[in-house]
């Protein structure tokens, strides 16, 4: 029993790996081994190439990490696909191609922001309802309501005696 | 035998929060004082023996007993005396059990320090928190015990995650979790105010102190994780928009929302049923955190149904939700609108309603930024990222929202449209604000950014942040002057708008941090011993790679003499470290910090066959250091604010009536 027990355990203990969900702000940039062979590639930063290689891995996702992009980590996958992404930058190809070409391979996955087509169109529309919208609702909730109830529900004192002053009024022309 | 005893201890925890709960339900129902008594002490004697518990798995870890599984897990023999010490929440049955320690140790000192005009909501509140916690503690014993015994017992352990090996790990958990945890006070005595049906003389003071002090334990905390963040993973930033990130800051954004309720509330009695709702979701939210990270449901929809932990949590989270909607739909009624007529306008309590929209919208955005993944794989199948891209669409707009807000907000007065000098305060902050953005712009080397939009956005935004301080300071200098700058009156009746001050100034600070960082300069350099690079302003020498131990950690470090326009200001020291359980290599990352900005240099690789090459990766990040300031001051502002005597006091509104 304590066996079975504790192969769950190890279960557990294999998901929270994954989901590096070990203290509450954890994000497990992965270090990886360190290539053997080679000193790790100087990526350009400066110049166009350079620009536009930032600008293609900084919207990529390291497919191991969690939360960073490729140009942020230095994970073995990441390594690569900065590869690719330097070789078809300097091949001349845009932002939008390569991005394409890494959408076909790995699917939207990869991208690090959900690309607003079909039902990913509503993670984009939210923010931009509840902003638009919220405006009209906190007004119609609350400052709306400028007639306010006494405690027995009844308006108070203060606008009755205001409409019979008004009703008075009425009444002497 | 220790386990056994622990286990057993927890055991009987659970048993008593249990009778807790049904003691102080009846206790509630027949008006019975001395029942109540009775479920007070239930819960002081769970908190006494979680206590023991905790005690005895903290003795187990010195003693390196391995025949208990999570220590075996999560210690080793090699492993440091503190780490130790901190190995007790780096996994997950720990950190459970520390949640609970916490919740259980807070909720007693909620219930021994009420206040009398309370006494009536008290059996709610004692079976609120209750009923959270005996729900725990059978998570505890059947899902994750942290007591449970692997046999044969082995001669040592796997060894505590490399990553959590380090100094702000071992303080950030028990933090964040104080925050989670005090936040349940606030929710406990919001569905106690329901259940009783009315909001109680003592209710909006203490539930203000529990709301900030929860609050100031989620700013450290939060902050404590980005700057572990920081240090140890070698990435040059201190937030990713991660989703363990976003579930601790999505109840610091409703408990800030809850505070600013709270304040209308306290002056003018409205938005009474929105602070019982806010109270309520921050709570709600803290434990929503951490059922996502906790399930396996963010990495996918799939693995969540492999784990026992998370259907348990969605049925809990779910019941929670249930129980008090119910309660709401029917109580809510009772919890009647103030009984003098105070009109909305355009004035101070409008701006706190926009600002608690402001900060909600945000919760919101981040809640379904983090969920959507989930969302939209189990609803169409495909795999989607949602990472710092699209929060950062949205928040830097917020968050300027929010500086523009909080500098109105705070010139406002209550119930009047009428802004005491405003017009004249604003024009002397924006010529205040025009050198003060200057400094920045200099200091922070802002001109250099790249991109035209980021830097417009800069530009704008450090100009917002400067007006909003120097409006902020106008206004205090103000209200300085109506008192006739009698700093003995001043801080014996307005802690509260003091600590304020702070707080909001520490947001501002925080901002402009923010704003700082858009601009990020690195580069990755591979370099030969003796050689020297030039990296805007810094000459960095390079000597060699060398293999240092360090307690239980082996450091390769490349050392490098660093100096600025030709004099030498020191060495750093990036290193990889190998620790002997893990076959990983860590990275500890090297920093040159001036109030400006921080050289950060990681030591990416390294030759192993002399030492003598290596690539270093390094960074310029400005205003990193306004961050960790602004956290400061926000929870100094916050603490002030608690020991306000004032606010939310009665008996004031009482006296305003008369008049």
């Amino acid at each position: 029993m304590m066996t079975i027990q504790f192969s769950r355990i190890l279960k557990i203990f294999s998901l929270i790996l994954v989901n590096t969900a070990v203290a509450t702000t954890l994000i497990a940039g992965e270090s990886g081994p360190v290539d053997e062979d080679a000193l790790k590639k100087a990526w350009p930063s400066d110049g166009p190439v350079g620009e536009l290689f930032h600008e293609v891995a900084g919207s990529l996702r390291c497919p191991t990490c969690t939360g960073l992009s490729v140009l942020e980590s230095d994970a073995r996958f990441s390594q690569q696909i900065k590869q690719i992404v330097l070789e078809q930058v300097e091949a001349g190809k845009n932002r939008e191609e390569i991005l394409q070409h890494f959408t076909e391979r790995y699917g939207p996955w990869i991208l690090r922001s959900p690309p607003p087509r079909g039902f990913n169109v509503l993670a984009w529309l939210m923010p931009l309802t509840i902003l638009l919208l919220g405006p009209p609702a906190v007004w119609f909730f609350v400052w709306r309501k400028r007639r306010v109830m006494n405690t027995l529900g009844v308006r108070s004192a203060d606008d009755i005696i205001k409409e019979m002053h008004g009703r008075l009024k009425e009444m002497q022309t | 035998m220790l386990a056994d005893l622990g286990f057993y201890l927890l055991l009987m925890c659970l048993i008593s929060t249990c009778y807790g709960v049904v003691s102080a339900v009846l206790a509630a129902v027949w008006r019975h004082r001395r029942l109540y008594r009775s479920s007070r002490l239930a819960l002081t004697a769970s908190c006494a023996m979680s206590v023991s518990a905790a005690i005895m798995l903290w003795y187990m870890f010195f003693n390196r007993d391995y025949s208990v599984a999570y220590i075996f897990k999560t210690s080793s023999n090699d492993l440091p005396q503190v780490y130790t010490l901190t190995a007790f929440w780096s996994s997950l049955e720990g950190s459970h059990f520390l949640w609970t320690l916490l919740l259980c140790s807070y909720g007693t000192i909620a219930l021994w320090t009420y206040s009398k005009d309370n006494e009536h909501i008290m059996p709610y509140v004692s079976a609120s928190i209750q009923a959270v916690l005996g729900w725990m503690f059978y998570l505890l014993l059947s899902h994750s015990d942290p007591f449970l015994r692997l046999f044969p017992a082995r001669p040592d352990g796997q060894g505590m995650n490399t990553l959590l090996q380090n100094p702000y790990m071992a303080i950030h958990p028990p933090t964040l979790f104080t925050g989670y945890t005090a936040l349940a006070i606030p929710a406990a005595y919001s569905v106690a105010a329901l259940c009783y049906g009315d909001i109680t003389e003592g209710w909006l003071k203490t539930t203000r102190r529990w709301t900030l002090y929860a609050w100031c334990a989620l700013t450290a905390g939060i902050i404590l994780g980005g700057h572990w963040a920081y240090v140890e993973l070698g990435w040059s930033g201190y937030w990713a928009w991660d989703p363990v990130e976003n579930s601790s800051f999505i109840p610091w954004l409703f408990c800030t929302a809850l505070l600013h309720s709270l304040v209308v509330q306290d002056k003018l009695g409205h938005l009474k049923r929105l602070t019982l709702i806010l109270a309520f979701l921050a709570f709600f939210f803290s434990f929503f955190g951490t059922f996502i990270t906790r399930s396996g449901v963010i990495s996918s929809v799939h693995s969540f149904a492999e784990s026992p932990i998370g259907p348990n949590y969605l049925a809990f989270l779910a019941g929670m939700l249930l129980v008090v909607a119910v309660i709401y739909g029917f109580r809510a009624p009772s919890i009647l609108p103030p009984e003098a007529d105070k009109a909305w306008g355009v004035s101070k309590e409008s701006a706190l309603v926009i600002t608690q929209f402001l900060l909600l919208t945000l919760a919101a955005i981040v809640c379904v930024g983090t969920l959507y993944p989930i969302v939209s794989e189990a609803i169409t199948g495909e795999r989607t990222t949602v990472q710092a891209p699209y929060f950062n669409t949205f928040a830097p707009w917020i968050g300027l929202g929010l500086v523009v807000a909080i500098a109105l907000g705070n010139m406002m007065r209550y119930q009047t449209s009428k802004m005491p000098g405003g017009p004249k305060l604003m024009a002397i902050a924006a010529a205040v604000a025009v050198p003060l953005t200057a400094a920045l712009v200099i200091g922070g080397d802002v001109m250099s950014t790249k991109k035209p939009f980021n830097l417009g956005a800069q530009l704008v935004g450090l100009f917002l942040c400067a007006w909003s301080t120097a409006c902020l300071t106008g206004d205090l200098w103000q209200r300085l002057q109506d008192l006739r700058f009698n700093l003995g009156l001043f801080f014996s009746r307005n802690l509260a708008y003091f600590g304020g001050y702070l707080a909001h100034i520490g947001l501002l600070i925080a901002i402009a941090g923010f704003l700082g960082n858009y601009r990020g300069l690195q580069k990755i350099a591979t370099l030969t011993s003796g050689e020297t690079i030039d990296f805007y302003g810094y000459q960095l020498r390079f000597d060699e790679i060398r293999e240092v131990q360090k307690d239980n950690a082996t450091l390769y470090q490349g050392a490098l003499d660093v100096s600025r326009a030709g004099a030498p200001i020191g060495a750093i020291k990036p290193a990889r470290s190998r620790y002997p359980t893990s076959s990983n290599l860590n990275h500890e990352v090297a920093l040159m910090s001036t109030f400006w900005h921080d050289l950060y240099v990681t030591l990416s690789d390294f030759d192993r066959e002399n030492g003598r090459k290596a690539t270093f990766e390094l960074h310029i990040n400005p205003t990193v250091r306004f961050v960790w300031i602004a956290a400061f001051v926000m929870v100094i502002g916050g603490l002030i604010a608690m020991f306000d005597r004032y606010r939310g006091n009665k008996s004031r509104d009482a006296i305003r009536a008369a008049i």
